[in-house]
């Protein structure tokens, strides 16, 4: 088995319809982990397009978006890759939505504002899956 | 109060007539009195002598002669007409007293309409009162229901701020905090943070009630409603359009009016949500018309089906399932632009959607 020498050379897909946010989060997660690549996207629908072209290893995603939204997408990963890692960053916890994510399954489920520290630690735990 | 003390109260009993008989015998008295002194001065003017037993017989003969004729001529025609007038002052009174019984009639009925009168100007403005007390309750319903919105218009915003402050820290962490980073976070913080306060502003004005009438401008009161309902309509994929041609203006209350622009809006919202609508829209057209200010509120949610259209406004009346629509938004809508800004609220459908239309 060949050990991968540069383990911060993985991708990440963005899905937040606020572009602001979405570019922030992308300019913060690219210094956190050099070497890393982050695709965004505005909304599930060029999250699923962006997705089938890099296959990302971690997929981080708002729920309630325009044209298709985040379970949605999920969904339909999930049968493209049934192992894809979800952390999901939504403005909602109520059970509903907790519950319907968790059909489809999720590293993590962060709540809306976003806490950095929270989201490195989701990604620390995916990565100790893809690595591991 | 009886008849007799209604007749001795106008003093209408039928006068007095001189009986025929009395006045025949008053006349022959008279008549025998002249003729007597007639006879008695004659000789002393012209010289003569004529016995006083003759003078009194021709006297008396007079008067017999006389009487029958009177009688006749005088006495009974006068005795028909008195009986008649008798007659008729008889009818007179009673028909006074029948009159004075109607005008006790009417003044007791003057009185119970007044009465009622008075009990339904009180319920007319109990009513109004209720319906005040109702249209608040509409608006706090209403302001329940777009809590749920509220929290996620926030939750957006929030998060805006939270990444843009985390970024000035982390990037400092970097070695990559520059004046440019920490001058335009600071810039879109503050502008998300003016926004949101907007925000609280706009939904404190609509649930408070407002005390007086005022003119207020139409396009204001739209962007401010829409403003409330923006949210939940982007999450349902509605796009809205507004109009407005010049700058209509109306003399009300502008949170109520806002309400029934909200209602309406929303309702329209429900309707996409049950007929599936494909790019379902809304538009808002605002622009004044004979010297009135008009609005309509057309969507493309398959409109109204005619046999309920005239039902739309009464109260209590939806089609939507049990728990979800109260059946009073319509109402309070009508109740607002008609009763309190005496303006008009309809409703037709239009060509694949449904339009309301207020005139104030």
């Amino acid at each position: 088995m060949i050990v991968e020498p540069l383990t911060n050379a993985f991708t990440i897909l963005l899905v937040e319809d606020d572009n602001m946010v979405c570019f922030s989060i992308s300019r913060i997660l690219e210094k956190e982990y050099p070497g890393s690549t982050v695709y965004c996207a505005e909304n599930g629908l060029i999250g699923l397009e962006l997705f089938r072209i890099h296959s990302p290893d971690i997929v981080i995603t708002d729920i309630n978006m325009p044209v298709m939204s985040g379970l949605e997408m999920a969904a339909e990963i999930q049968l493209i890759r049934s192992d894809a890692k979800f952390i999901v960053v939504s403005g909602y916890c109520d059970k509903d939505h907790l519950d319907s994510f968790n059909k489809i399954g999720f590293v993590e489920y962060i709540v809306k504002p976003l806490d950095f520290n929270r989201l490195f630690a989701a990604i620390e735990k995916c990565r100790v899956g893809i690595t591991g | 109060m009886n008849k007799s003390m209604v007749a001795s109260a106008i003093g209408s009993e039928a006068p007095k007539v001189i009986s025929p008989i009395r006045l025949l015998a008053r006349i022959l008295v008279v008549l025998f009195v002249a003729e007597a002194v007639i006879m008695f001065t004659l000789p002393l003017f012209f010289h003569t002598e004529i016995d006083p037993v003759a003078n009194f017989a021709d006297s008396v003969m007079l008067i017999i002669i006389s009487a029958p004729f009177l009688w006749f001529l005088i006495a009974r025609p006068l005795h028909t007409t008195a009986k008649e007038i008798e007659r008729l002052n008889v009818n007179i009174a009673a028909r006074a007293v029948e009159l004075e019984m109607q005008n006790i009639e009417l003044q007791e009925t003057y009185q119970n309409l007044k009465v009622e009168t008075a009990a339904r100007h009180r319920a007319m403005e109990e009513l109004r009162d209720k319906d005040q007390l109702l249209i608040q309750q509409g608006r706090m319903a209403a302001m329940g229901e777009m809590l749920g919105n509220i929290a996620h218009q926030w939750r957006q915003p929030l998060n805006v701020v939270g990444v843009k402050i985390q970024e000035l820290g982390l990037s400092f962490r970097y070695g990559e905090l520059t004046k440019e980073l920490v001058d335009a976070n600071v810039s879109k913080v503050m502008e998300i943070l003016q926004h949101m306060s907007l925000t609280i502003t706009v939904f404190q004005d609509f649930t408070m009630p407002e005390k007086e009438k005022g003119l207020f401008k139409l396009e204001q009161v739209i962007s401010n409603t829409i403003q409330l309902v923006k949210e939940s309509l982007i999450k349902a994929g509605i796009s809205l359009t507004v109009n407005s041609v010049g700058d209509p203006q109306i003399n009300g209350y502008s949170n109520e009016f806002s309400q029934v622009l909200m209602s309406i809006i929303l309702n329209a919202k429900d309707a996409f949500m049950e007929q599936g609508t494909v790019n379902p829209q809304i538009t808002v057209s605002t622009y004044s018309e004979n010297g009135k200010s008009v609005v309509t509120i057309t969507d493309n949610g398959g409109g109204i089906k005619e046999d309920i259209a005239d039902k739309i406004f009464d109260p209590y009346f939806t089609t939507k399932e049990l728990g979800k629509g109260t059946g009073i938004g319509l109402f309070l809508s009508k109740t607002i632009i008609e009763k309190n800004m005496g303006g008009r609220l309809s409703f037709r459908n239009v060509a694949n959607g449904s339009e309301f239309r207020m005139e104030v």
